[in-house]
């Protein structure tokens, strides 16, 4: 004899819950967090590099940089912006706990941007939620430009692609147009923005975007933040 | 993704559920599992079977519910199934695609055996 019991438990919605919970605590802190996944040798690092030199107050950026091992890229990273390490050990992305506590061991007096450069890899970071307001897939064309439709999920749960290298187009079979068309069929209005971090070119609209982005998402948490006291204040007093 | 770990999961909550229920040896789990989760199926499968033993005590039969990934289009309500990761409504070309399912992993039920 047997019996089926009914359990009905979503094995994502802890998970879920706590990363909504970490992006309300950096929005009220007025912190835009960014979450950068690749790829491994997409050029994350770089991007930051330049994105740092060219930012006109890059006291205001901070980075968690995750890899498996080695610091190295949080040493490239240090002169530059404020930065702390985080290495998993033999874990191919990174994961909430991992980002909360790095972000609790960074000094983020003034810091508006909070990047997360995460595992190079294309699969893994792409299931789950670090907190982040916009994750920012990076491609370079060294790469191929059959990535998008190879990796569906990395692009659909993204909400930018940053193209990079783009000064080596001439020489490799890279066909841009193409990878936006796909990219776009999985995230029908993806902005992509062809940057190159060694020449500066494309960093302007990069930064712009970022800008216009935290202003977005900050100016939304203000009008759900208002709309809710009002609705407090509707509320009938007993 | 990391079908073992999520394999250990499943069964943990199982034996918790077992122990708060008071339920005989478990027999059979079922779950349902979204096509865009990013879980193998045959991979969690083989990592249950491995681990089921274990951490149940006993040898027990997942079973998976595959569910289709589904969009509903913001703009005319349309509901279609998302093929070839085409998030594009079919019926007016809407760009505004939001899941409906597909990304599930959920524990259903499970069949336990009298004690």
């Amino acid at each position: 004899m047997s019996s089926v019991v009914t359990v009905n438990r979503d094995l994502q919605a802890e998970k879920r819950a706590a990363a909504t919970a970490f992006r309300a605590e950096l929005t009220r802190r007025g912190i835009f967090c960014v979450n950068l996944i690749s790829s491994p040798g997409a050029g994350k690092t770089t991007l930051l590099q330049a994105t740092a030199r060219f930012w006109p107050k890059p006291e205001k950026l901070a980075v968690l940089v995750g890899d498996i091992a080695t610091d190295r890229d949080a040493e490239r990273l240090a002169p530059y912006l404020t930065v702390r390490q985080l290495t998993t050990g033999g874990a191919c992305h990174l994961d909430l706990k991992l980002v909360e506590r790095g972000f609790d061991e960074l000094n983020l007096d003034g810091v508006e941007y909070l990047f997360v450069e995460n595992i190079g890899n294309l699969v893994c970071p792409a299931s789950h939620d670090l907190g982040e307001h916009l994750r920012v897939v990076v491609l370079s064309v060294t790469e191929g430009d059959d990535k998008p439709a190879k990796y569906p999920k990395a692009f659909r749960t993204s909400q930018a692609c940053v193209v990079s290298k783009v000064d080596l187009m001439p020489y490799v079979p890279f066909d841009l147009q193409a990878a936006t068309q796909d990219a776009r069929s999985i995230q029908p209005d993806m902005p992509i923005l062809p940057v190159c971090a060694t020449t500066g070119s494309g960093l302007a609209e990069w930064c712009e975007f970022l800008r216009d982005r935290r202003t977005k998402a900050l100016a939304e948490h203000v009008r759900d933040d208002l709309s809710h006291r009002l609705d407090e204040q509707r509320m009938p007093h007993p | 993704m990391h079908e073992y770990s999520l394999a250990r999961s499943i069964l943990e909550t199982i034996v918790a559920e077992r122990n708060q229920r008071q339920l005989g040896p478990i027999a059979r789990v079922e779950i349902e599992l979204g096509e865009f989760s990013g879980i193998e199926p045959l991979q969690l499968e083989s990592a249950y079977a491995e681990l089921s033993v274990e951490i149940l005590g006993d040898r027990s039969e997942l079973r998976i519910q595959t569910v289709p990934l589904r969009g509903q289009c913001q703009h005319c309500r349309h509901e279609f199934l998302i093929e070839d990761f085409r998030f594009q409504c079919p019926s007016c070309s809407g760009s505004d695609v939001q899941l409906v399912s597909g990304e599930e992993l959920r524990i259903l039920s499970v069949r336990a055996r009298q004690n």
